[in-house]
């Protein structure tokens, strides 16, 4: 049994703390690409790259062009943030049938241009496979035609007929795989901007992790709330939290939803008295605030303190706080480093070691009954 | 005419998409020539819009201005929103004016491979917009001898004509081809068979190929049209000085003159004489206000081409469908005293009224040109030059004035 081990009860306590910064930090980013219209741009990308037909037609282009998916933009400068399985299949394949049907307009007696209705009309199904067949040979046209082979049924007289809810259907799957991966590649991409907001994070919340892990270890009360904590979300899934919904293509983000998320994170830290933010009495300020004698709490008597731990870790942050030479500050800046690219690891890291350390600390308990 | 149809017969509304994604090679010095495409990306991104909006609410005229709101317009997401900006422009001034709008073909301009929407993927774009303003919308087809050649270029241009959409043809030398090229053969017989109006880029700035010049001048005798032509032997003369002045990718930019130079037009001209052409730019103000110092920093041949262009429509009576527009070059006022001088001459029934939008918003706004060309010119003359010039230069087997 290894209840209450320090170690590991700090490590789940750390991947706390850095899982919470790190949900933090995803949502400020996801607030910052939604206000810069990144993810929008990055969806946009995608689905060009995906549709890249040179010897035809860039059918990515067309389809934000579909009023199905154009009416969807906030504005003119803005695209989609989520474009639906469905959506995508409808618009691709109304493209796919307007292919083969044309636009013919012609000049009447007083010479004005109007539309020449006279074009045969033609079953949708039809207008599809003439679309897919008149395209040139290329990649995507290989891939559409075997769509359209798949979705061919036999109808109750025996005959073989194409069915374009399952053709839909199909395009649907293949797009919802293709945003699967694409999703992957969107958290790779958003990496970087992820340590600069851990890095500017660390900055205004003041994220020390040298004075953490100090604070964790010889703290028991906070320690044993954390892990009260930690195991409390654990056994509900993290459900309260939105661990990876920010950075899924498949999940519409509302930049005022992220606002209160991220406001509701920062609450939950406050609460838990985590020794994070500025203060007059806290490292780096107090290295500049001249405070009266009777202030500092180095004047304390130390005989007062009688547990040896405590007596350290008094000592300790008399140093961290009070003194400002070259090996604290030193030391506080190796802190915002560790922080920085601890963040930057984003919530689900720090939520799985929390887990494996949860279950760690649980192994060789006896069941109740 | 009772009631004039104006038309503006030199605009272009293509959108981000329709360039490579490399195309910022055109403006950039060519150490960033690897960083184009991330230029490009950059400034169509969320960040680089919000600035651009902000900058471009701000008026005036000054530099920094007119450039942000020539990107603001370059960067829009759909040809339909370009036009709409540029259909705004005419609001008040000409509400009534129609528009010959010119799609290119930019496919063949960076060898590197593209995201962007091809000449097929923008013409689908265009029929949409044809469509929706059947009678406002008259679109040009972008031609290119590297996409189609001989009769498959015409059965593909022809459908387009067929059904309405297009109503002449665009050429863009300066992207890497000679117009002279026997691929444009069968196109240019079609064309002139049917009077189809030509319009061709002719001033040595613009657009130009962005790869290595040996690229695409690979020879100092290309195939061509005519080729017993006696126009020739100076022709090939200037290819064999351009070929061997060694230009690298710095000097595309002025190599690429080779290939727009008014003079490869003779040949055909001799082969079609009735081919309706027109050479757009007028040869370009520096060299229409005869400015021979900064004519010379852009190319190696000592031809001025507006004076070129002139002599071939006012002396050359067997050329009768030769013509030239005023697009881009009258954002330049002092232009306006020698043109009104060309309407004295047999030359007044062949200058067309286009602005280039929206090339020239890096020179002034839309509505600023418009207005400076009904200031400086009478409602006659500009009812010449818009309407009646503009009118006979599209009337074709596919567009008859009623």
């Amino acid at each position: 049994m290894i209840q209450n081990n320090l170690y590991i009860d700090s490590i789940i306590s750390l991947s706390l703390i850095y899982g919470m910064l790190g949900i933090l930090a995803s949502l400020i980013l996801e607030w910052y690409n939604s206000y810069v219209r990144e993810r929008g741009a990055f969806l946009q990308r995608s689905i060009v790259r995906l549709l890249d037909d040179p010897k035809n037609y860039n059918y990515g282009h067309l389809l934000y062009q579909h009023p199905l998916i154009n009416r969807m933009r906030k504005d003119k400068n803005s695209f989609p943030y989520y474009i639906d399985e469905k959506t995508f299949a409808q618009a691709l394949i109304d493209i796919i049938a307007n292919n083969s049907s044309e636009i013919r307009l012609v000049q009447n007696i007083q010479g004005d241009f109007e539309e020449d209705n006279d074009r045969s009309k033609e079953l949708f199904s039809d207008r599809i496979l003439r679309g897919i067949n008149s395209m040139a040979q290329s990649e995507l046209k290989f891939l559409l035609k075997s769509f359209a082979d798949q979705s061919t049924e036999v109808n109750a007289s025996g005959l073989q007929v194409f069915s374009v809810e399952k053709f839909k259907t199909t395009i649907s799957d293949w797009y919802k795989n293709y945003m699967d991966r694409i999703t992957g590649e969107y958290k790779s991409a958003t990496r970087p901007k992820l340590l600069i907001i851990g890095f500017l994070l660390t900055l205004s919340l003041n994220i020390d992790s040298i004075h953490l892990l100090q604070v964790v270890i010889n703290q028991p009360e906070l320690r044993n709330s954390l892990v009260n904590t930690s195991e409390n979300l654990s056994d509900n899934n993290f459900n309260e939290l939105p661990i990876d919904g920010t950075f899924n293509l498949r999940r519409d983000v509302r930049s005022d939803s992220l606002i209160d998320e991220s406001i509701k994170i920062y609450d939950k830290l406050n609460h838990w008295k985590i020794p994070i933010g500025w203060s007059k009495d806290e490292a780096p300020l107090s290295w500049f605030s001249k405070r009266n004698e009777s202030e500092i709490p180095s004047k304390i008597a130390l005989h007062e303190i009688s547990d040896n731990s405590s007596r350290s870790f008094y000592l300790y942050a008399q140093e961290r706080n009070d003194k400002a030479d070259f090996k604290t500050v030193f030391i506080y800046l190796i802190g915002l480093v560790i922080s920085t690219i601890s963040i930057s690891f984003g919530a689900p890291f720090w939520f799985d070691v929390l887990v494996k350390f949860i279950n760690i600390r649980r192994a060789g308990i006896k069941p109740k009954n | 005419m009772n009631n004039p149809i104006y038309f503006n017969i030199h605009t272009h509304v293509f959108s981000r998409y329709c360039a490579p994604d490399k195309f910022l090679r055109v403006p950039l010095p060519k150490t960033l020539d690897p960083f184009a495409g991330f230029i490009k990306r950059f400034l169509e991104g969320g960040l680089s819009q919000k600035l651009i909006q902000l900058i471009a609410r701000r008026s005036g005229s000054g530099l920094l201005e007119r450039y942000i709101q020539f990107i603001q317009i370059g960067t829009q997401q759909s040809q339909n929103d370009v036009y709409g900006i540029m259909q705004n422009a005419y609001r008040s001034l000409k509400p009534d004016i129609r528009f010959v709008i010119l799609t290119m073909n930019m496919d063949y301009m960076d060898p590197s491979h593209s995201y962007h929407l091809n000449i097929n993927g923008q013409l689908k774009e265009i029929e949409r917009l044809r469509l929706t303003y059947p009678n406002h919308v008259f679109p040009f087809l972008g031609i290119d001898p590297r996409h189609l050649q001989g009769q498959q270029l015409v059965n593909w241009a022809k459908d387009y004509f067929d059904r309405g959409i297009c109503f002449g043809l665009k050429l863009y030398p300066s992207l890497g081809f000679f117009p002279f090229d026997p691929a444009l053969d069968q196109l240019y017989a079609w064309a002139e068979a049917n009077d189809i109006p030509i319009m061709t880029h002719c001033t040595r700035s613009g657009v130009f190929y962005t790869g290595r010049f040996s690229d695409v001048l690979t020879s100092s005798s290309p195939y061509r049209i005519n080729s017993s032509s006696t126009s020739y032997i100076e022709i090939l003369e200037r290819i064999k000085l351009f070929q061997d002045s060694k230009l690298t990718r710095k000097d595309t930019k002025y190599g690429c003159n080779i290939f727009t130079h008014p003079q490869n037009y003779i040949p055909i001209l001799e082969k079609y004489p009735k081919l309706k052409i027109c050479f757009g730019h007028f040869g370009g103000s520096d060299e229409m206000l005869g400015e021979k110092s900064k004519v010379m920093s852009q190319g190696l041949d000592q031809y001025n081409w507006h004076e070129f262009i002139l002599s071939l429509i006012v002396n050359r009576p067997d050329f009768e469908n030769v013509y030239s527009d005023i697009s881009y070059t009258l954002s330049e006022l002092k232009i306006f005293t020698k043109l009104k001088s060309y309407f004295e001459t047999n030359a007044a029934s062949k200058i067309l009224f286009g602005t280039d939008f929206y090339m020239t918003a890096q020179e002034k706004q839309e509505e600023a040109i418009l207005r400076q060309s009904l200031d400086q010119l009478s409602n006659e003359q500009f009812r010449n030059i818009a309407a009646v010039n503009n009118n006979k230069y599209l009337q074709s087997t596919y567009y008859k004035l009623i």
